[in-house]
């Protein structure tokens, strides 16, 4: 069975209606349970939350964010249900204000995966997984997600925005876990089959 | 009462009392899931994970407990901040029945009732203060 957990991070539960895979995050400390999934942020120290705009794609309508400094670490966590491959799907950046350094770590417990961290963003332009810049009218169909192997069950995104006078701003992170049959099905797509 | 057993006791009273929450919090969302009209198919999927999810998360004490050294620093800990052990074991106690009812299964609006009555929402000043 395929495990698909999406977070929307916002101001307000119910400022928008999430999609059936996804949940809200709204200054969530760890371990919360919703949505049949157990995530949250490490610390609340310093994170705030903020609606946006009811006027675009749900998983853009909302941010949590930090303002920088000398050691600015945040860390959002997923508990998964088993290592292995998953497919990471981001929206980095905030719909109502441009962005310099925005910066986020993907992680399991400890070891770096890969790193989004865009030099600069106009508001509503978001980064995608891959750090590809993409407007908020173009990102729900555009957007590319990134496979990477986790070798624990936890999901850490870090927002890192150490020594940088500006704020860290997260839209959307979802979770798709790649089994077997459907890593198959995409190399067979790739190859121009089925 | 050391920083080191401060932490330990934040971390363990932190689960205890978001999985308090939680298990509050998804009843709801499931009753008002059924109101809504989303599949129960789709309702009892959640559920089952969110149920799954809380055995996990009550399951970090139980193996905290089996360590014998780590058992004995809890209780030294929480002593050490005036909590009593027997509270620590009666809210375990309390929040593995519900989850033990909601993995029997059966109707879930009953069971998501069943848990809205018997696990009392603790006093909060931020949601005192919500408007």
């Amino acid at each position: 069975m395929s495990w698909t957990k999406g977070f929307n991070f916002r101001g307000t539960s119910s400022y928008v209606t999430d999609g059936a895979n996804d949940t809200y995050v709204v200054n969530d400390l760890y371990p919360t349970t919703r949505n049949g999934v157990t995530f949250g942020w490490e610390t609340l120290s310093s994170i705030d939350e903020a609606d946006r705009s009811t006027g675009v794609d749900v998983r853009l309508a909302g941010i949590n964010y930090f303002w920088g400094g000398a050691t600015s670490l945040r860390n959002f966590w997923v508990d998964l249900p088993a290592t292995g491959d998953y497919e990471i799907t981001l929206a980095l950046g905030d719909q109502a204000g441009a962005k310099t350094n925005n910066k986020i770590v993907f992680k399991d417990t400890t070891t770096v995966l890969a790193t989004v961290n865009p030099a600069s963003q106009s508001a509503n332009e978001w980064a995608d997984a891959t750090g590809a810049l993409l407007s908020g009218a173009n990102w729900p169909a555009s957007n590319t997600p990134l496979t990477k192997t986790f070798a624990t069950t936890r999901f850490t995104g870090q927002g890192d925005q150490t020594g940088n006078s500006q704020y860290f701003s997260l839209a959307h992170i979802s979770l798709n876990q790649v089994t077997a049959g459907s890593a198959t099905v995409k190399q067979l797509a790739a190859l121009g089959v089925g | 009462m050391t920083f080191a057993q401060f932490t330990l006791v934040l971390e363990v009273h932190r689960n205890l009392e978001n999985l308090r929450d939680d298990l509050r919090t998804n009843a709801q969302l499931c009753l008002d899931a059924y109101a809504k009209g989303v599949p129960p198919a789709d309702i009892e999927k959640v559920a089952l994970q969110n149920t799954q999810q809380y055995e996990r998360r009550l399951q970090w004490h139980n193996d905290f407990e089996a360590d014998s050294t780590r058992n004995l620093e809890l209780t030294s800990a929480l002593e050490a901040l005036g909590l009593s052990r027997s509270e620590y074991e009666a809210i375990r106690s309390e929040l593995s029945q519900a989850t033990q009812t909601l993995k029997m299964g059966g109707d879930l609006r009953v069971l998501a009732e069943g848990v809205l009555a018997t696990i009392e929402p603790h006093q909060k000043l931020f949601r005192f203060n919500e408007k």
